[in-house]
């Protein structure tokens, strides 16, 4: 821990090269297994591959949408404030599952025609929904945290608002909404488990066939449990050396 | 010690007024300022002194008058804003720098944005400016790890990397430890001689004895007296001036 505060971008970095290596190298260890572990091996990695793949475009888009609405909820415009409230509102008060089977049963009724989505991308739509929802008041939080003389010094030295908020405000918050933001995309690695309801084989869902077919689930569920942990533990470790790179020139 | 010899008006105000609320903060203020004058603005809390300096980069909006800084109109015009916000340079009582920013990036950030100025030529700008104050060698350091004092004299030097025609202060010195007044004062009273136009917002009186051309009294959202440093202090007209020169020399 003290090495990865230490040193931020090599941690990110080796987090990340471990990932990749783990993603792509654990069938080889697991196919040494006994069965029912060992045969299965290839569907444990490809099934670790899609919950991953999930996650990191619903974390990103996730990001991406937690600062769009975070900014809207603070808007001084009142329709694009009351929008961004009811959009939380709707997210955090129904259920994720509801969510997924909503995009994937009334998207395509409501989409116009030609446009089809995959299984994988309504599984991410509503994920990238859902934890943009819960990002939203983390980033809403932060910005609410940087003094309001940042602004006040950005703009009296001639910033425009853009520039004021991509340089000063931004990266201040930042620092404050990052550790709540890390603790919702720790939530999406297994949140993603429930895109098995609209068939997205996805690790939860390999370790439900592969106990359904070999009658024993206890070394199965074991062995997706610990991929779980691994990745979980990878990304963690990801966000915890991002939040340290943005900690500089803070008191501690 | 220039005022008779450049006239040239930097920063007029006409009748300008403020209120916040039920809040009479100013009420139809009006004042020229010229091009390498240096004032000092004193007068008690409240009375409409920073809320005055504010209203001239528009950190506070005013309700009526007119301000006209440099030739340009300062109103809703996003435009003048922007080009009245170049040019006039502004310290804060609570420095406000960039706490996410190293020292040298707080220098550089401005003109390079604003500016458009290349990455090179802003650093060497600010390390020069840096060295103005005294502060080459805290460059790579994070606002945080500085003394109160430094980080205004930091914030000093970020107001300068714009070549602001004015400087506003408002109250420099006023959240600084005793012993760290002087060494901002000494960077103001240097810049001062170098001919920059600055209003300062002070409690430090001998600073506006000393270093100011000009001295306006602020009571109650109104200027009452505005003259030279020694008719102020030698014998102010009003018995509010009085009363708050009393204050001040004996609090």
């Amino acid at each position: 821990m003290n090495w990865s505060r230490k040193y931020p971008g090599w941690t990110m970095f080796a987090a990340m090269i471990g990932l990749l290596l783990f993603l792509w190298g654990m069938a080889l260890p697991l196919s040494v297994a006994p069965a029912p572990i060992g045969p299965a091996a290839e569907q444990f990695a490809d099934g670790a591959r899609i919950t991953v793949g999930l996650t990191l475009i619903a974390g990103i888009a996730g990001v991406v949408i937690g600062v769009l609405a975070g900014l809207g909820k603070l808007s001084r415009f009142w329709p694009l404030r009351w929008i961004c409230d009811s959009y939380v509102w709707l997210i955090r008060g129904t259920p994720l599952l509801l969510q997924i089977l909503f995009v994937w049963l009334a998207f395509p009724l409501i989409m116009p025609a030609g446009i089809e989505l995959s299984d994988f991308a309504c599984a991410a739509i509503a994920l990238s929904l859902n934890i943009g929802a819960y990002n939203t008041e983390c980033v809403r939080a932060g910005i609410l945290a940087v003094p309001y003389g940042q602004v006040e010094a950005a703009r009296a030295l001639g910033l425009t608002p853009w520039q004021t908020f991509m340089d000063v405000v931004l990266p201040q918050s930042m620092r404050v909404a990052l550790p709540a933001l890390a603790n919702n995309l720790a939530s999406l690695v297994k949140d993603s488990s429930l895109a098995y309801a609209i068939s997205v084989v996805e690790l939860t869902m390999v370790g439900y066939r592969v106990q359904a077919e070999s009658y024993q689930p206890i070394p199965v569920f074991i062995t997706i449990a610990a991929i779980y942990l691994i990745l979980t533990t990878a990304f963690t470790t990801l966000t915890g050396a991002l939040e340290a790179q943005l900690d500089v020139g803070q008191k501690r | 010690m220039n005022t008779e010899a450049v006239l040239r008006p930097i920063i007029e105000t006409r009748r300008v007024g403020k209120r916040f609320g039920a809040f009479h903060a100013l009420k139809d203020v009006s004042a020229t300022f010229y091009e390498g004058q240096v004032t000092a603005i004193v007068g008690p809390s409240g009375s409409g002194k920073s809320t005055f300096l504010r209203t001239l980069n528009r950190l506070e909006a005013h309700d009526s008058g007119e301000i006209i800084v440099d030739g340009i109109v300062l109103n809703d015009d996003l435009k003048n804003l922007d080009t009245i916000r170049r040019e006039v340079g502004m310290v804060f009582q609570s420095f406000n720098l960039f706490s996410h920013l190293t020292i040298l990036r707080n220098v550089t950030l401005a003109p390079m944005r604003v500016r458009k100025m290349a990455k090179a030529a802003a650093e060497s700008k600010a390390m020069h400016l840096l060295e103005r104050v005294g502060l080459r060698s805290q460059a790579s350091k994070y606002p945080v790890q500085l003394s109160g004092g430094q980080q205004q004299r930091v914030a000093i030097a970020r107001a300068l990397a714009m070549d602001p025609k004015v400087l506003l202060f408002d109250e420099p010195t006023s959240a600084l430890d005793p012993e760290m007044v002087n060494e901002v004062l000494a960077v103001m009273r240097e810049l001062a001689y170098s001919g920059i136009t600055m209003l300062v917002v002070t409690h430090e009186m001998s600073f506006a004895r000393e270093v100011a051309d000009r001295v306006i009294f602020f009571d109650e959202g109104v200027i009452l007296e505005d003259t030279t440093p020694e008719c102020f202090f030698a014998n102010p007209r009003h018995e509010r001036a009085k009363a708050f020169l009393s204050q001040v020399r004996h609090g």
